[in-house]
């Protein structure tokens, strides 16, 4: 009676153990929590009227005179163990009204962040060579821990045949920050 | 069915909320712009930084999940905000925001309950997305994003729209949610063109769902016994399943070649990996060393907790049995003199005489 007694008891324990080392990550209750993860990530108004000067047909890779507009990042995000934010651009083709135009398409187009001003001089800026009109690639990236910003004023590279028709030609860049 | 795991959802899901009162504005550090911010994550997923910034979750085909969102207008002039869904892609290490021509599945699967706010300066709003998963889909994990896009600049030369957002991760498939994993394959030491000590370490995501890297480097037992670090990594950007990427690491220029042991911890979210190997950086600019294996340190305090639990209770349970084994022993002794003595005075006790 005593030797079952033992056996059982014995038993009760070595199932105890054997579940709580193989238990999962304890899961949460269903307490409400709150956490106070405050801020955002934000992005500044693009500059009006962008207009980037004059390139002559047949140039590789040549920047646009002007510059567009700074693109200006912040993030107040606090409560995280990390801040890491990243700007993808991309391109739709630039056309022109020009009789016999034909659109400089977005892989001809290249972006170059240039010197990014940042707080903490965790953001890098990386060129994108080729744009494209569907896919955003990354241009400036982020990453620590922190509230941080950081800006830069962009430049615009173009790749033109020496049969492109002379015109004023236009067309619309996205930044994403995500 | 459909109707029956949104109530579930609705009512037993528990929902943490990075909270701030809609619409008030708190901002310490001064803002421009338009900015945006995950308000809630599931109770279940809160340590994990990734999902209390982007929306992150793992569902059955035919789920309906929410997340409230905020926008804020942080400028002193007010503006009108274009709010829409869109899809992604992970390559070459980086989350792409990309709309295809069929607009994606991310993209057809949420709606947002406004598709524009005017936001006075100053001010913020909120908004729910609700991602509707159709009962018939495939097994996988899908990209995508919530955007607030600012008016495009104005002008009849190259426009320029910014917009922000919250990325999508969404993982569907009958059952728990994959396992993410990552390997460590090589450490590799370089300098740089301008001759910077940088560290590459090839990254190869092992798992079932996408990985957004970060970590850090120390550097031990170099010449002289010094120590260096811990520097903090550079990848950043994400890992599709499957993919393989680098992160660099740049060092200190005034660090001496080596050899090091180099301690490299990655992490996403709640996975973490350290790895270690020995390395030398090159005397010359702009040439990487070969690489070198890293080899993985086990270093998971939750593996040793489990384990040390497991023996105390072992021994508690030996020390249980030896103490009821005595008891038991005990017992028995006394039963036995027990009977002895009972037994005793009987033999004492003298025949009555007949």
């Amino acid at each position: 009676m005593q030797l079952k007694k033992i056996l059982a008891t014995g038993a009760a324990l070595a199932t105890a153990a054997s579940l709580f080392a193989l238990a999962p990550a304890a899961q949460a209750t269903d307490a409400d929590l709150t956490v106070t993860a405050a801020g955002t990530i934000a992005i500044t108004a693009p500059t009006a009227k962008v207009n980037l000067g004059s390139l002559a047909a047949g140039v590789t890779a040549a920047d646009a005179p002007n510059a567009l507009g700074t693109v200006s990042v912040t993030d107040t995000r606090t409560g995280l163990v990390n801040n890491n934010w990243t700007v993808t651009v991309k391109s739709t083709a630039f056309s022109s009204t020009a009789s016999g135009a034909t659109p400089i398409a977005a892989a001809s187009i290249g972006y170059k962040p240039g010197t990014v001003t940042s707080t903490d001089s965790l953001a890098t800026g990386t060129p994108v060579l080729a744009l494209s009109e569907t896919v955003a690639a990354a241009t400036v990236i982020r990453v620590g821990v922190g509230t941080n910003d950081a800006s830069w004023t962009p430049k615009l590279t173009f790749t033109l045949g020496a049969n492109t028709v002379a015109g004023t030609y236009t067309g619309t860049i996205t930044h994403s920050l995500s | 069915m459909v109707v029956r795991r949104i109530v579930r959802l609705s009512f037993a899901a528990v929902w943490v909320i990075l909270a701030q009162a809609a619409g008030a504005y708190g901002q310490e550090a001064p803002q421009e712009g338009v900015g945006i911010r995950l308000l809630e994550v599931p109770v279940d997923r809160a340590p994990d930084a990734r999902a209390q910034r982007y929306v992150i979750d793992h569902v059955d085909p035919g789920t309906v999940i929410r997340r409230r969102i905020e926008v804020v207008n942080h400028d002193s002039s007010p503006t009108v905000v274009r709010l829409y869904a869109a899809g992604a892609v992970v390559e070459d290490g980086e989350f792409q925001p990309a709309e295809d021509e069929s607009g994606g599945e991310i993209a057809r699967w949420t709606r947002l309950d406004r598709s524009s706010v005017e936001l006075p300066a100053r001010t913020s709003a909120e908004l729910t997305a609700t991602i509707t998963v159709p009962t018939d889909a495939s097994a996988g994990e899908r990209y995508g994003a919530i955007w607030a896009e600012l008016p495009p600049s104005e002008g009849s030369a190259v426009t320029v729209v910014n917009r922000v957002g919250i990325r999508i991760y969404l993982s569907v498939g009958e059952g728990g949610e994959p396992a993410s994993d990552f390997e460590v394959d090589t450490l590799t030491a370089a300098r740089g063109a301008d001759g910077t000590p940088v560290v590459k370490a090839k990254v190869r995501n092992t798992g079932g769902r996408a990985l957004d890297m970060r970590g850090e480097l120390s550097l031990t037992d170099g010449p002289g016994s010094l120590s260096a670090g811990p520097f903090p990594a550079q990848l950043g950007t994400t890992l599709g399943l499957g993919q393989e990427g680098d992160v660099l690491v740049p060092l200190d220029p005034e660090i001496p070649a080596g050899p090091w042991t180099a301690t490299l911890t990655l992490s996403s979210g709640t996975l973490e990996r350290t790895v270690q190997g020995t390395i030398t950086f090159p005397d010359a600019a702009g040439v990487s060393a070969p690489p070198v294996r890293a080899e993985r340190v086990v270093d998971s305090m939750r593996g040793l907790i489990i384990v040390g639990v497991a023996l105390l209770l072992i021994l508690l349970l030996l020390l249980l049995i030896l103490w009821r084994l005595v008891l038991y022993v005990r017992k028995r002794h006394r039963d036995r003199n027990d009977d002895e003595s009972k037994a005793r005075p009987e033999e004492r006790t003298p025949e009555p005489v007949g």
